[in-house]
């Protein structure tokens, strides 16, 4: 029986309901629990010049917005594939589409989000110490003698987790990496759950409370081509054959392809056998 | 029984690692991850190892380290812990680096190009590099593109950067202590330059020389060599899959 209440929409509702986004963070953290299929419908919503964020390393996500044309400014310390290699998209939008990087590694990130958290003018980061990075960097604010870096929000917060229930609270089998801060510092927290179940503190202990999640979205293997921890491992060969098909400048086919499709077919088109093998990896 | 460069690299960097710290390595990182459970397995029982910052003691080596793979940690943290660590300190931290230079600085951020900067993937943790006790050094690839006399950009800082030491930057702690490459493990010297002190294979040493950006010694510094012991916990309690193995 399907699982209802308030907070539970649909990736179609959520699709539609993007229109006034400026401004989107993205939580998990690499290759584990990001809200990839929240990126796809963000894909075919059609929004553009948003300012993108995410918890401090971002992998296929972030390149595929970048790659899209629809980010125009990116705070985010780290993109990559991990072990597959650079961030294919992103690398080619750098000279050709305009997309501004804001320097920041994971304190001016982080501290960003907790002086949103606090709603404070500034946290302190008493230990930035000296290189290439902080010098000069515009994100980095001198106050009473204390540098430090001022507060960071989004319009939308997009959040993954295993398991969830209708009243927004969430159980992570592996770390919830940033995602209580990016939440607190959202005006708006969407989460998509490979499983809603009608409690969550029935599968086991809630590490996000509901109280700071607005939508929930059930999406089975919501996170593929990355990997849900306790569900199923990141596709790597998907993403490699994504950089390889980047690289040979099949972006927009790709994007065609595995991104302006509906989710029941995007699942299609990975498989069942594929699937079950990310599954079986997740569980040895 | 020989083991493959990679179990070499994890093994002598295990020998880094002491009883009772704290470190942490990165997300992308096999072979500092493999060192730090062998050395618990072996001298360091009481070390602490923080995966990616936040799985706490993980008892096993994944293909990747924040992908989904159970890692089995004793305990999880998130975020909001390594924030509070970087700023607290700890003993050690690991860093990989697009360019690595004589000083130990590290670039993650951005190379010089004769068409113009070319952006690299970006670093998450720049401050450990200051607020842990030491660092560790580790690449892929010993080649000059890698070992550059000096990075173009410092995402971390070693030794010396544009000719002001350390101190002079008003740095705290020790900086980088070791550098590991497939051919060679370097250390400071007094200056704080790195200079090869092992070697992990047998391959010319026109070869080393020419792969690093630096000048180094003429004469080819005295081999590496696990115990069998090491080698054979290594892949019998850390490595059981081979991943080191597969790697070369």
């Amino acid at each position: 029986m399907a699982v209802s209440g308030p907070k539970v929409t649909s990736l179609e509702a959520f699709e539609a309901s993007l229109g006034g986004v400026r401004s989107v963070a993205l939580g998990g953290m690499l290759l584990e629990n990001r809200p990839s299929a929240l990126v796809r419908a963000l894909l075919r919503s059609g929004v553009s010049g948003l300012f993108l964020t995410s918890a401090p390393a971002a992998s296929w996500d972030a390149d595929v917005l970048i790659g899209a044309g629809r980010v125009s400014r990116v705070r985010i310390p780290h993109i990559s594939l991990a072990g597959i290699g650079l961030a294919p998209a992103a690398r080619h939008a750098e000279g050709s589409a305009g997309v501004e990087y804001e320097p920041c590694d994971e304190a001016l990130l982080l501290g960003g989000f907790l002086a949103a958290n606090h709603r404070a003018p500034v946290q302190p980061l008493d230990h930035l110490g000296v290189n290439d990075l902080v010098e000069g960097n515009p994100l980095v604010r001198e106050v009473g003698g204390f540098r430090g870096v001022g507060p960071l929000t989004v319009d939308v917060a997009f959040l993954h987790a295993p398991v969830g229930d209708p009243a927004g609270n969430l159980v992570h089998a592996g770390s919830r990496w940033a995602d209580v801060l990016i939440a607190r510092a959202a005006k708006r927290v969407v989460v998509q759950v490979d499983r809603l179940v009608p409690r969550a503190e029935q599968v086991g202990t809630v590490s996000i409370p509901g109280y700071l999640v607005d939508e929930i979205v059930e999406v089975p293997f919501g996170a593929h081509p990355l990997g849900s921890v306790g569900g199923y491992v990141a596709d790597l060969d998907h993403l490699g054959r994504y950089a390889e098909q980047v690289r040979a400048g099949g972006f927009a086919e790709y994007l065609a392809d595995n991104c302006q499709i509906s989710h029941e077919d995007y699942l299609d088109r990975v498989g069942d056998t594929v699937l079950a093998g990310l599954v079986a990896e997740a569980a040895a | 029984m020989s083991a493959t460069i990679q179990e070499q690299m994890a093994i002598a960097m295990s020998r880094e690692l002491r009883d009772n710290e704290v470190v942490l390595t990165g997300a992308a990182s096999a072979v500092p991850l493999a060192a730090s459970l062998l050395a618990q397995r072996s001298h360091a029982p009481g070390l602490t190892v923080l995966g990616a910052g936040v799985y706490i003691n993980p008892q096993r080596l994944v293909p990747e380290f924040s992908a989904g793979w159970d890692c089995r940690p004793t305990a999880v943290g998130d975020l909001g812990d390594v924030f509070a660590i970087t700023e607290l300190g700890i003993d050690v931290m690991f860093y990989g680096g697009m360019q690595i230079d004589e000083f130990g600085c590290v670039n993650v951020h951005e190379v010089a190009t004769p068409k113009g900067p070319l952006r690299g993937p970006g670093m998450a943790n720049t401050m450990l590099g200051h607020t842990a006790k030491r660092t560790i050094l580790f690449t892929s690839r010993h080649e000059p593109r890698t070992l550059v006399s000096a990075v173009d950009f410092a995402s971390v800082i070693g030794h010396a950067r544009r000719g002001r030491t350390r101190s002079e930057l008003g740095l705290p702690n020790g900086g980088p202590a070791a550098l590991f490459t497939p051919a060679v493990l370097m250390r400071p010297n007094a200056e704080g330059a790195f200079r090869p002190d092992l070697t992990f294979d047998d391959r010319p040493w026109q070869e080393v020389l020419a792969g690093t950006g630096w000048a180094i010694d003429e004469q080819r510094p005295p081999r590496f060599y696990p115990t069998e012991e090491e080698l054979t916990l290594l892949r019998s309690s850390v490595d059981p899959d081979g991943l080191l193995r597969a790697q070369g």
